[in-house]
């Protein structure tokens, strides 16, 4: 049996997620595997340490591999009593002890053994499993490089630090080692492993460091080039790459790819990268023929074909009759589109192409997709044409497609949705023997009514429009229907968040299965709107799941980095580095993190103690925002429209908001932790906030910090802390004004109203913070002046918190007296209307909405109370 | 219209329209990754003129001696895209893959028992079923676990087409192992 830590037996779950040597450190079972074969090798190292013999330390693995971490720790007490100094053991022991639970004093041991320096791989992969699980990265690398440097002739443990330090995103020192590996050792790899660094290095910093950068690794490769040594189709692509990213001409890159062209085996690949390369012109034309006698469909080839054709001055009716032919002999879509992007580049907008398309595949789901480019120029051609659905397959997507087209340029309007729903009736009776899985064509009148009854709704009335209704029991009715329908379910969601019901929307996107990536792409809907519904608990455990992702991200992607060196793919390391930043940097992220900060504070503002406990738990929001990607899918639900804005709901959080939130965050932080510098250097950019949406927040947020730093200066500043005070208490009373008008003329509850109620709650939770007297000075009594101060600061907002609640309690109110019945003649009125049995909802339904008001509002009173108890205190 | 290339990394950020889908699994991070370190040109995405992903391939080469082969780990289309030939050029390129850069004895593909629509796909492209995999996939419920369908292709590198001769009897996943 040979060595190997813990969790070795355990067999990976796929043979895709398995890792092999390299990951060695990974705490996975799958890389404890590959960790075991590494071990092996290093066996007889271990040997010459002649401390504890192996067969005493197999029963040690035994007993922590079937998970008795006290059972291990015995027998290493006892067998450290004859080798007290054995790294073995006392590696061991440091698994055991985090596995019970006692972090300290394992990292303890762990630094004990570390200060020893070991340099056998065993001693190494040990400690890495207690300082993985310790959650110290930086550790780790100090570990392999000290054990890098007292064994500088080690190949092995060479090559364990630098896949230590791939882990990190440090790319000088990554350049470092593996520039001094490519020295020391003769294999090729090491120099990829050093033009793969320095071409990240140059990735990410500024440019004319990069161009040196950059250029060196040109260099770096021909060099390598001229001694025959770019051996696959990766290594050559990484040329490739270095060349693109240093803007070399199109026909240097082709000239290198043209003398390894051996190295890519598909000939279609090569022909791909030649149209890419090869300029405008008869080379590039005939290529494309070539390509496309093969694959009529293939748009690289038709752009370049066009693109020839154009520079080439060729005659139209050459190109057309070309097309002409194509189009009768392979009856692609690419063939028919082309006719139509040639006659787009020439602004034709004779008919005839856009007719043969519509001929050609007009009853095929993907028409409306292929020719939105075009349609603009068609008008009134697609005005024209009619089609009368009748029930059959290609009937019924002719019937969709005509009418995509017609919301596309306008030409139809809410006066449709009768006549369309006629059209569904007809037409979904050919969906009926589909598997429920498969998409079905009729839907999409539906989906097409469902927005145009919304198209006019105004997303911030406080009255409840009916057309809001009726389009969700159109939606309910689908979904009902065909339960896999996403477009439906992507929908729904942002009428019910309109309504100001959070319940179903909930449901509707966990039966979408979201997970993994989706998570950072597809959660922002939800996750941006839940808290200022007032929904305080479900926004915190929504932000808790689909933020995982992120997580991760943390503990994934860096191995695959380290795969992609182990398996020579060098051209992936710069994607997953690219990756790992598009995750880590998420502007869905950073919003996540701001809504957590936001709702997170709120729910804990009891006290000073909670206030604080939150404050510390809290996650800090970056500064500078240039940095955020922005992977938030705003595109995913079709609207059939030109301007993509979103449905009813606002649109996704901005920077604007990221930056208000950020300095907020510092300068709370600061005033309840007692950092006067950090709340200096942030009040300013609040109490200059100019956007309206944000104004409040950011005053109110930057006079409590000015509050705290007059009542933490040297001398007496009651004239000033006063005024601060005040200041707070004006935005205080015009918010509660504005949310009495928004309240009083309400008949409904839904999105503005909740909002309206949630937003002066925070506001009064950020005034709150100035109350707290041992927040406001550094020592422990405050002297008189700001005694009063405060005392006044108090009475003064009594009346305000009193307002809001009454303002609550009027909502409350208006539950039963106009809401529910004004949503009950809505379902009527949705039953009554033309098609009714479409568009029918349950009393159920109307039950479960109210359930939903009933629970947002009592969360938002109890905030409130909450906080009038603190103010009162 | 369609541009086939490899897949990268950025795009597992814009597959929503096909990812929704019900059929179609989100794997993790790990998952997508590891195919992309190890099998780069296993990977392809069919893309639209407008540069909408339209549908998928993931696959993988693995098996020792006459097993030596292609596996299709995943092939989805996006729902508006689908009957348009894309599933079966997408397969082309697996194929093609399997045989000019790996050069296996056949390619092979799991499908669920009630997955009528792919099974007719992969049959009108030539596959055959070699054997049925007995509860493959597994559910929360019992109920919900599922038999696969094993099915194959030999490639020219299998002269006789020994590699897809039908199993008699149905096996169970963990008679399945090529590593
Ligand atoms: C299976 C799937 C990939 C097919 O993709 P596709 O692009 O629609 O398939 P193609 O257009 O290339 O179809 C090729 C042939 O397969 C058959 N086929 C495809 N879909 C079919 C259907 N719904 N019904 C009957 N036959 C079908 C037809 O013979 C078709 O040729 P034809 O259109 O000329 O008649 C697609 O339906 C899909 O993504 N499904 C969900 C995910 C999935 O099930 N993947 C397979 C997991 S193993």
């Amino acid at each position: 049996m040979s060595k190997r830590p813990p969790g070795a037996r355990r067999k990976a779950p796929t043979s895709a997620a398995s890792s092999r040597a390299g990951s060695a450190s990974t705490p996975s079972p799958a890389a404890a595997a590959a960790a075991a074969a590494a071990a092996a090798a290093a066996a007889k190292k271990a040997v010459k340490e002649k401390e504890v013999p192996q067969w005493q330390i197999n029963p040690i693995y035994e007993a922590l591999d079937s998970g008795n971490h006290k059972l291990a720790l015995q027998q290493i007490t006892k067998l450290m009593k004859k080798s007290p100094s054995s790294h073995i053991l006392r590696a061991l022991r440091a698994i055991a002890t985090v596995r019970l639970g006692n972090r300290d004093e394992a990292y303890q041991i762990v630094r004990k053994v570390m200060a020893e320096k070991p340099t056998d791989l065993v001693i190494l992969q040990t400690l890495v499993f207690s300082l993985r699980a310790l959650g110290k990265k930086d550790d780790i690398v100090e570990l392999h490089q000290t054990a890098y440097e007292q064994a500088a002739n080690d190949e092995e443990v060479a090559n364990h630090y630098f896949m230590a330090l791939v882990r990190t995103t440090d790319f000088a020192k990554w350049q470092q080692v593996a520039l001094s590996l490519s020295r020391t050792y003769p294999h090729p790899k090491y120099r990829y492993w050093n033009v793969v660094a320095t071409f990240l290095q140059a990735m990410h910093t500024d440019r004319n460091k990069s161009t040196v950068l950059l250029t060196l690794c040109e260099r770096m490769l021909q060099k390598l080039a001229t001694e025959n040594k770019i051996a696959n189709a990766e290594q050559l692509g990484l040329y490739i790459d270095v060349l693109t990213a240093l803007g070399r001409d199109k026909a240097v890159i082709k000239e290198v790819l043209d003398r390894h062209l051996h190295l890519v085996k598909v000939e279609e690949e090569v022909w791909r990268m030649h149209l890419d390369l090869l300029p405008s012109g008869e080379e590039r034309r005939d290529l494309a023929c070539t390509v496309l006698k093969k694959n009529a469909d293939d748009w690289a080839a038709w752009t370049a074909y066009l693109d020839s054709v154009i520079a080439l001055d060729t005659p139209v009716d050459d190109v057309n009759a070309y097309i002409d032919s194509m189009q009768t002999s392979a009856r692609t879509r690419g063939a028919f589109l082309a006719a139509l992007e040639y006659a787009r580049r020439r602004a034709d907008t004779d008919p005839a192409p856009m007719a043969a398309y519509w001929q050609f595949i007009g009853h095929k789901p993907c028409f409306y997709n292929d020719v939105t480019p075009y349609l603009t120029a068609y008008r009134d051609w697609v005005a024209s044409l009619t089609h009368v659905v009748q029930a059959t397959p290609k009937s019924a997507t002719l019937g969709v497609n005509l009418r995509k087209m017609r919301r596309h340029l306008a030409l139809d309007s809410i006066d449709s949705v009768d006549a369309i729903l006629d059209e569904y009736l007809a037409a979904r009776s050919v969906d009926e023997d589909l598997l429920p899985t498969e998409r079905r064509e009729a839907d999409e009148f539906i989906a097409l009514a469902a927005l145009y009854l919304v198209d006019g709704v105004d997303k911030d009335t406080v009255v409840l429009d009916g057309r809001v209704v009726r389009a969700i029991g159109l939606l309910e009715n689908g979904v009902e229907r065909s339960p896999k329908n996403f477009q439906f379910k992507l929908l729904l969601i942002r009428l019910y968040l309109h309504l100001g019901s959070v319940s179903r929307p909930l449901a509707l996107f966990e039966s979408m299965d979201i997970k993994s990536i989706q998570l950072d792409t597809l959660s922002h809907t939800l996750l941006e709107s839940i808290g200022d519904l007032g929904y305080l608990r479900a926004a915190q455990g929504f932000i808790h799941e689909s933020t995982r992702i992120y997580a991760d991200n943390e503990r994934e992607t860096p191995e695959m980095v380290v795969q992609a060196f182990t398996h020579g793919t060098v051209t992936q390391v710069p994607d997953f580095i690219r990756f790992y930043f598009r995750l880590a940097k998420s502007t869905a992220r950073m919003v996540a993190r701001a809504e957590s900060w936001r709702w997170s504070l709120v729910a804990a503002h009891r006290d000073v103690k909670g206030l604080k406990r939150a404050v510390a738990e809290s996650e800090e929001l970056p500064i500078d925002m240039e940095e955020l990607y922005e992977n938030r899918d705003v595109t995913v639900m079709e609207r059939f429209v030109e301007r993509k804005a979103e449905v009813l709901v606002p649109p996704p959080k901005d920077r604007v908001f990221l930056e208000m939130v950020a300095r907020a965050q510092r300068v709370v932080h600061g005033v309840v932790m007692g950092d006067a510098e950090l709340v200096c250097e942030n009040v300013k950019v609040l109490m200059d906030e100019e956007d309206a949406r944000y104004k409040a927040v950011a005053k109110v947020a930057a006079h409590v910090g000015m509050s705290y730093l007059e009542a933490t200066a040297e001398e007496e500043q009651a004239k000033d802390l006063g005024e601060h005070l005040t200041a707070i208490l004006d935005v205080l009373r015009a918010a509660v004004e504005r949310v009495q008008g928004v309240v009083g003329g309400a008949t409904t509850i839904n999105m503005p109203v909740l909002k309206a109620l949630t937003s002066v709650v925070e506001l009064l939770h950020l005034a709150a913070i100035a109350t707290h007297p041992s927040t406001l000075v550094t020592d422990k009594k405050p002297p008189a002046w700001i005694k009063s101060a405060v005392t006044k600061y108090r009475a003064d907002l009594q009346p305000i918190v009193e307002a809001v609640q009454s303002a609550i309690t009027e909502v409350q109110g208006k539950m039963t007296s106009t809401a529910t019945p004004a949503l009950r003649d809505a379902v009527t009125a949705a039953r009554n209307a033309h098609a009714g049995e479409l568009s029918t909802l349950s009393d159920a339904w109307v039950a479960q909405v109210g359930d939903d008001w009933a629970t947002a509002l009592s969360s938002i009173g109890d905030q409130a109370a909450q906080l009038a108890l603190v103010v009162r205190a | 219209m369609t541009t086939l290339r490899r897949f990268r990394t950025d795009d597992l950020f814009t597959l929503n329209n096909i990812n929704l889908d019900p059929l179609t699994e989100n794997y993790n991070i790990s998952f997508y990754l590891t195919y992309l370190a190890r099998w780069p040109d296993y990977f392809s995405v069919a893309e639209s003129a407008s540069g909408q992903a339209m549908g998928y391939v993931m696959g993988k080469a693995e098996g020792r001696g006459k097993e030596w082969h292609g596996h299709v780990t995943a092939l989805t289309v996006g729902p508006a895209f689908r009957r348009l030939g894309l599933g079966k050029q997408l397969m082309q390129v697996l194929e093609d893959v399997s045989e000019k850069i790996y050069n296996g004895y056949f390619v092979d593909l799991f499908v669920r028992a009630s997955n009528a629509v792919a099974i007719s796909m992969y049959e009108q492209l030539g596959y055959t079923t070699y054997r049925r995999v007995l509860e493959y996939y597994s559910g929360t419920r019992p109920e919900d676990s599922e038999d696969a369908l094993d099915m194959r292709k030999a490639l020219p590198r299998d002269v006789n087409k020994e590699s897809v001769i039908p199993l008699k009897h149905p096996v169970r996943p963990e008679d399945i192992n090529f590593d």
